[in-house]
């Protein structure tokens, strides 16, 4: 069942960079407070990783990991909190709050650190990955050429898809606001994102990950 | 590999055509009206509405200065209000500022609180006067600066107490980075037997200052040049 909670978060990320794209604002919270709760679920799945973590020996690999992990940590939540406190659909705010610019500035910012975090994370994870997915594991290793084809493809368009949808601007806070075309139809936004994710994911994947072959 | 990519785009479409047909609730978005079909045809009135931190340049931050407001020849012009001026210079149309009842602060964060609010109350601020007679124009050019990724709510007061049917509107705007975001289908939505053209001009606040002949060539482009 891991698994599929798996799947859920990253489809649900996918989902929630697309803000308003995929309809009025209870969605976009609605989702938010799922990611909450799917967040919290792979947590307490995970809890004996966060109770060995001042146990055994550091390397650089193992450092990384641990950096990031807390990062995406820090950065969820700061997201979440930064969310609900904007919300005007699933949280029941009535007071006038007068620093809600800078608020919305904070979640512009954290979401999309956390997206590419995210990558980072799945990528420094997939032998966890592979283990649950026995598909993916034989994928892995059989090195089919036409496989990693694809997947270098998909990779070589997240890199035009970075580009395109102006990630650098964000995640570097030149750009206060984020642009959606609502003329440029969901499922292309929701790819470019997708392919966005497997860049950084295979990327962190060939520097840092750790090559189990159990 | 191949199942699992399978699955994951799948569920991706699914959702994304979830996605999609919410959108399609909102009015049938009529197909891109070509310039031809902009033409003058009767008269043209610019409508905006435009909210500078200030028009004392004493008083001006320069951030202020930058995001907010366009200085020409000593004289402080809101972003907005300073497009449609340009509009009309270039079009020979009327033109109208919407302007509410209520002050806003001239205090940034306390401006951008309020509307925060406005629009999780679904307000409509009062104008302190309506367009009069629209009943004598056949195009209007309408500008708003983008706030909280939709229009100032006056905008929602402004639509509702007018009648476009059978007129034409172009949208015309400036932001920080959003665009149009999605308020051309807004306009559509409270105006549904109005022609909304899609093709506005969406304008920064960063070239806004500078945008005085790509504006006169889009207003030349649909045909309104004077």
């Amino acid at each position: 069942m891991k698994r599929y909670l798996h799947v859920a978060l990253i489809v649900v990320l996918l989902l929630l960079m697309a803000n308003l794209l995929i309809g009025i604002g209870v969605f976009h919270e609605s989702l938010g407070l799922i990611m909450g709760l799917l967040v919290l679920v792979h947590l307490v799945q995970n809890r004996t990783w966060w109770q060995s973590l001042f146990k055994g020996k550091y390397n650089v690999q193992r450092f990384v990991l641990v950096l990031l992990n807390v990062a995406l940590a820090i950065g969820i939540v700061i997201t979440m909190i930064s969310g609900i406190r904007m919300s005007h659909y699933v949280i029941p705010n009535t007071i006038f709050f007068k620093q809600m610019g800078t608020i919305r500035l904070i979640h512009h910012y954290a979401a999309y650190w956390v997206f590419i975090i995210c990558a980072a994370h799945v990528g420094l994870h997939v032998p966890v990955i592979t283990g649950r997915w026995p598909v993916l594991k034989r994928a892995l290793q059989s090195q089919n050429i036409w496989l990693q084809g694809i997947v270098a493809l998909i990779c070589l368009y997240g890199a035009y898809a970075f580009w395109y949808e102006s990630l650098f601007m964000y995640l570097t806070f030149i750009s206060d606001f984020a642009y959606f075309d609502f003329d440029q139809p969901v499922l292309l936004f929701l790819f470019n994102y997708f392919s966005i994710f497997i860049l950084v994911a295979a990327i962190f994947y060939r520097l840092f990950g750790v090559r189990r072959n159990g | 590999m191949k199942r699992i990519l399978l699955v994951l785009v799948s569920l991706i479409m699914a959702l994304a055509i979830w996605g999609c047909s919410s959108k399609a609730d909102s009015a049938a978005q009529p197909a891109k009206v070509s310039t031809e079909a902009v033409k003058p045809n009767g008269k043209t009135l610019v409508v905006y509405y435009s909210l500078p931190m200030t028009y004392d340049p004493a008083k001006m931050t320069e951030k202020e200065a930058d995001n907010s407001a366009v200085i020409k020849d000593g004289k402080v012009y809101g972003n907005t209000e300073y497009f449609a001026n340009v509009i009309k210079e270039a079009s020979g149309a009327d033109i109208f500022r919407i302007e509410t009842v209520k002050i806003y602060s001239d205090d940034y964060q306390t401006l951008i609180a309020d509307a925060k609010e406005e629009q999780r109350v679904n307000a409509r601020p009062e104008m302190k006067a309506n367009v009069p007679d629209l009943s004598q124009y056949d195009t209007i050019f309408v500008g708003y600066p983008n706030w909280w990724g939709d229009m100032p709510m006056v905008l929602y007061t402004f639509f509702e107490a007018n009648d476009f049917s059978g007129k034409t509107i172009i949208p015309f705007n400036t932001h920080g980075g959003s665009g149009f975001s999605d308020t051309i289908n807004s306009i559509q939505k409270l105006e549904p037997n109005a022609k909304v053209v899609k093709d506005g001009l969406s304008i920064s606040r960063n070239d806004i200052n500078d945008a005085a002949p790509q504006i006169q060539n889009w207003i030349k482009s649909l045909g309104f040049g004077k």
